[in-house]
């Protein structure tokens, strides 16, 4: 199972121009709001046009430009997950999965509408129309709808975008659940990084259109490489660095601290970011960092210190809840293998 | 008391929201689709008898479709057909009327319908035709009837350009609105009051049914929210 993408749209005020290539199973689109993460599922699935390029899937061409082929959505069968779910307001959940039927086709083997909806555990709301649905109950009558059809490519936008935080743990689950039983490939549209950690084994990064990076998820994690995808990956501390040895650097903006990396500070380094929970407290191994004048922002279960050199520490609060110490130690340090080396 | 203008002015009506109906909801749909340059000029188009008096619309109606003019002269030499001062003549002026009031309507509720719910029905692989009668139209339902309801409402008051292209022939082309104008011009008040109670009649029954359209509209509409 493959996918090639390599496309351009202009728009008025925004270029979306990207290429990747993958093979595999479960992906993650990873992007600030308005990156174009969105309109790249959506030209995959056929429902935007792009004015330029090539999108294979498996063996078909679904769009090429210069051949003048564009495969109709229909014709994809891609799972389509809107962010909305986009379920027909005028029908039952029993009466769009019927619909859904409908649009199988021949060629696909036919369940019957009970049979889903038994699986997706929607019969005792099957006369219940999409406004009478709480948020879970409608993402499991799309999900159910969507697979109803056995499509070749899963495509989700956002798929818990539309949640309270409590229920979008337990839909998580059940996602993961699903997916579980489905071996095709599965391309997962989101802003929430824990998300498409817990999901996807390949992630790609996208900012302004184009996309950062791309690999599996552990090292784009561990080594994003750049600055913005540094931040995309929740990196909260990222400074200008001066190289002042092979593993050694000076970082400009947390008070021209020195600082030994486990990585070799190659030429085209330019910044270093240090995520926030991985200071440690206390004063041991060769970075130490004084803490000085901190500022603590106390939230219910761990507390966000600013140090005085501007360091973002996020820290559990039971470490250091005592009724009358201080709270904030006089050192934190920073291991050297916990430097990220980034490129700008 | 001769019904016949009675039983004219509904089958007019009746026709001409029939025809409007179609016509109105396919430009309505087409048009919310196309790039805004051409949609303004065919939407200025679109709405303007709304707004043009109706003895303009019927005297640009009569210099199509007047024996001596092209399209009338035409179906006069093939069809043997005059295409004026027949009762069905009121249908193209009526129908010219109400147009911009289906159509304004229509292209409201589809404008407000949701792209994704189309989006949703391609990735499912439905067909066009099974997407727009079973999902685009019941969405916009409420929008359809009131602007239905409204051309009917006004089809049934049509009288400047229907009297042009029409004339008043009673038992022919009499319709309720010209049929109210003849009595007072022939001094028969007491006949004209009979005609003008049961067009208010029958208005404000249309009105009514408007009403309970848009109210149930507006009811959905919360919910939903």
């Amino acid at each position: 199972m493959s996918l090639s993408v390599n496309i351009k749209k202009t728009y008025p005020d925004f270029v979306l121009d990207i290429s990747f290539f993958t093979d595999a199973k479960r992906i993650g689109i990873l992007g600030a709001s308005g990156c174009g993460k969105s309109l790249t599922l959506r030209s995959v699935a056929g429902l935007i046009r792009p004015d330029a390029g090539r999108i294979c899937f498996e063996d078909t061409v679904w769009f090429d430009k210069e051949k003048k082929v564009n495969t109709k959505t229909a014709d994809r069968n891609v799972g389509f997950l809107f962010q909305n779910y986009a379920l027909f307001p005028n029908m039952t959940v029993e009466e769009n999965i019927v619909a859904a039927l409908c649009g199988a086709g021949k060629n696909s083997i036919k369940r019957s509408a009970a049979e889903i909806m038994q699986q997706y555990d929607l019969i005792d709301i099957k006369d219940h129309r999409p406004e009478q649905l709480s948020g879970g109950q409608q993402q499991k009558t799309a999900l159910a709808r969507m697979m109803a059809r056995d499509p070749k490519l899963l495509l989700l936008d956002e798929p818990f975008s539309a949640m309270d935080a409590f229920l979008r743990e337990g839909m998580r689950l059940e996602l993961i659940k699903l997916l579980d039983n489905y071996d095709k490939t599965v391309i997962m549209v989101s802003h929430d990084r824990d998300e498409l950690y817990q999901i996807c084994d390949h992630l790609l990064l996208m900012d302004k259109g184009s996309i950062l990076t791309y690999g599996r998820t552990d090292d784009v994690f561990l080594h994003p490489q750049t600055t913005a995808a540094a931040r995309l990956t929740g990196c909260k501390n990222i400074s200008r660095i001066r190289r002042t040895g092979d593993h050694r650097i000076c970082a400009l903006d947390w008070g021209d601290i020195e600082l030994v990396t486990a990585d070799t500070v190659v030429d085209d380094i330019t910044h270093a970011g240090i995520r926030a929970h991985d200071l440690t407290p206390g004063g041991s191994g060769p970075n130490v960092i004084r803490c000085g004048n901190a500022s603590v922002s106390r939230l219910p279960f761990e507390w966000y210190i600013t140090l005085e050199n501007g360091l973002w520490w996020k820290q559990s609060r039971e470490l250091y809840d005592t009724d009358n110490g201080n709270v904030v130690p006089a050192y934190v340090s920073i291991a050297p293998d916990k430097i990220v080396l980034l490129k700008e | 008391m001769d019904m016949f203008p009675l039983y004219n002015s509904l089958r007019i009506a009746g026709i001409s929201t029939i025809i409007v109906v179609i016509v109105g909801i396919a430009a309505a749909y087409h048009i919310v689709k196309l790039p805004r340059s051409i949609k303004g000029i065919l939407d200025c188009i679109f709405t303007l008898p709304l707004v043009l008096p109706p003895t303009v619309v019927g005297y640009l109606l009569l210099r199509l479709l007047g024996p001596r003019r092209p399209i009338g002269a035409w179906f006069l030499s093939v069809f043997d057909v005059r295409l004026t001062m027949t009762w069905w003549s009121a249908i193209f002026s009526t129908s010219v009327v109400i147009f911009p009031l289906m159509y304004r309507t229509a292209r409201g509720a589809f404008e407000s319908f949701d792209v994704s719910l189309k989006q949703a029905g391609e990735t499912l692989g439905l067909s066009g035709p099974y997407i727009f009668f079973r999902i685009t139209l019941p969405y916009c339902k409420a929008g359809i009837i009131a602007g239905t309801v409204l051309a009917f409402a006004r089809a049934l008051g049509e009288y400047g350009a229907t009297t042009m292209i029409a004339g008043y022939t009673p038992g022919k082309t009499a319709t309720i609105s010209t049929t109210v104008y003849q009595l007072w011009r022939t001094n028969n008040d007491a006949l004209a009051m009979k005609w003008v109670l049961i067009n208010t009649a029958v208005s404000a029954v249309v009105l009514l049914i408007i009403n309970i359209a848009e109210g149930r509209r507006n009811a959905s509409s919360q919910t939903a929210g």
